[in-house]
């Protein structure tokens, strides 16, 4: 039986974050925006970009996935399966984020279309809320893999989301010096309460796996919380992810702290999206628990039985001689 | 019309027959196996053992997860049930292989795409049974049309009460098995 979901690995996981961060970015500059704010002449145009490359290596990582990358295009030609709408989303939310980011350099023709600048950021925060909800929905489509089929799966991923899209728009404030603004302040202490909300609901929903009803839920679970993916778990997502960014919160808040926490935020749900994308095995075919082989086995057997041949093949083929 | 299987456990031997006849039919390589063949227990305590031996093919699902979830639509279901994957459409994203609860599906890493059971399509047009049924010794496989009720696989699944793999999760399987 499956000890991990190992056809979708890190490359799927990578993209799943980069994009669902991109996504969120994109939100938070929209709202920054939207609300006047005067920071977002100076940050919204490189980090805008900044959110549409972060999208763009999202989206390559999963074409480097596929085997057949000449023919990734046709992923959007079954706009009723999920992964199709899931594509669709990926790709509005990088041109949204790059259309977006132009309209604060001066150069570009567009640049004082404020109208129209307001209209593209309500879009991208359709399409990005969107975006970051339709991969729970996709996953969900794994009948037999129970740890992704609950409801609940979406808001977990939402507020996953909305933590590293805010922590990546306070990485680029701090980096581009203008984390000293009230606005970023604001985001800094909105973050705080989806921190704690990523904290409440990514263990809730572990906890909640690890009493269901269906036994490979129950594995899953018990794979994060004291198995294969502990590590990753409790160290990546739990410890660094979450507690010490809260305990940075009882620390003045410098620029230096500020793209601590923000790096380690990152690091946490680049760490959530690769456990709840890997642990989350299928429900055991009878016979499986005695005769299950990993793809690696198989490829080890399979070369060693080659091997075994090839080394035959030579002793006949002297003996002949 | 709609093509479907029935194995009986009581009579299967785990000789891997059907496994290499349909590896052969297909030229698939040692690591590809469209039906592979499980062993299920021992169960009980000594000296009261029992177990079986549990053929997995494609389930060629009427609801099938596969075929909902694939992105360019390579995977399709045709009208008589069968459950295919079009090569020309196939990009190898491999969710199929995500969504598929019954791990069933494998990725050819040469051509970079997802391969599954065909049911010998081509075989059953011909008025042939498939190539794993032909091949059983023990006759431990039988296929036929579900939907005609006087067909022998279908008296076969009410007379002895075959069940599908995991019907709880409704993709409604068309392939049945007399458990021992």
């Amino acid at each position: 039986m499956e000890t991990k979901q190992e056809y979708w690995e890190g490359l799927a996981a990578g993209s799943f974050f980069l994009v669902a961060t991109a996504a969120m970015m994109l939100v938070t500059l929209a709202i920054l925006d939207l609300s006047g704010s005067d920071i977002a002449a100076q940050l919204n145009g490189w980090a805008g970009l900044a959110a549409a490359v972060l999208g763009a290596i999202g989206g390559l990582l999963l074409m480097v996935e596929a085997g057949n990358k000449t023919k990734a295009y046709l992923i959007v030609a079954n706009p009723a399966s999920m992964a199709s709408k899931n594509a669709i989303m990926m790709t509005s939310v990088i041109a949204l984020a790059f259309i977006y980011a132009t309209f604060f350099f001066a150069f570009v023709p567009w640049a004082g279309l404020a109208g129209l600048r307001m209209m593209v950021a309500v879009l991208g925060i359709m399409a990005g809320l969107i975006a970051v909800m339709v991969p729970a929905l996709e996953l969900g489509e794994a009948r037999g893999r129970a740890f992704w089929n609950s409801a609940a799966l979406i808001p977990v991923f939402l507020i996953t989301a909305a933590v590293t899209g805010m922590a990546a728009v306070i990485l680029a404030a701090a980096l581009m010096s203008v984390d000293g603004n009230a606005a970023i302040r604001i985001i800094d202490k909105v973050l705080l309460g989806f921190i704690i909300l990523q904290l409440l609901s990514v263990w809730g929903y572990v906890r909640g796996m690890e009493n269901s009803g269906a036994e490979e839920a129950r594995r899953a679970a018990g794979n994060i919380l004291h198995g294969d993916f502990k590590g990753c778990f409790w160290t990546g997502v739990i410890i660094l992810g979450t507690v010490v960014p809260l305990a940075l919160y009882l620390l003045a808040g410098t620029s230096v702290i500020l793209i601590i926490k923000a790096v380690l935020l990152l690091m946490g749900g680049a760490c959530f999206r690769n456990v709840f994308l890997q642990a989350a095995v299928r429900k055991v075919v009878p016979g499986e628990e005695n005769e299950w082989y990993s793809r690696e086995d198989i490829a080890q057997l399979a070369a060693a039985l080659e091997k075994r041949w090839q080394e035959k093949a030579e002793v006949v083929c002297n003996e002949r001689r | 019309m709609r093509w479907g299987m029935l194995v009986d456990l009581r009579k299967c031997v785990g000789c891997h027959a059907c496994t290499v006849a349909c590896q052969n039919i297909n030229g698939l390589g040692f690591d590809e196996k469209w039906t592979k063949v499980l062993r299920v227990g021992p169960i009980g305590q000594f000296p009261n053992l029992s177990g079986y031996f549990m053929p997995v093919p494609c389930m060629h699902c009427e609801d099938a997860p596969c075929v909902e979830g694939c992105p360019t639509g390579a995977s399709y279901k045709r009208e008589d049930g069968i459950v295919l994957v079009d090569e020309d459409k196939c990009l190898g994203c491999k969710f199929c292989m995500v969504v598929c609860p019954y791990g069933v599906r494998t990725f050819n890493e040469k051509k970079g795409i997802v391969e599954k059971c065909i049911m010998c399509y081509e075989r059953l047009e011909k008025g042939e049974p498939t190539r794993c049924t032909e091949t059983c010794q023990l006759k431990a496989r039988y296929c036929g049309d579900l939907d005609d009720p006087n067909s022998e696989i279908s008296i076969m699944i009410g007379r002895y009460n075959a069940k599908p793999l995991h019907a709880e999760l409704g993709t409604k399987p068309a392939v049945y098995y007399i458990i021992p």
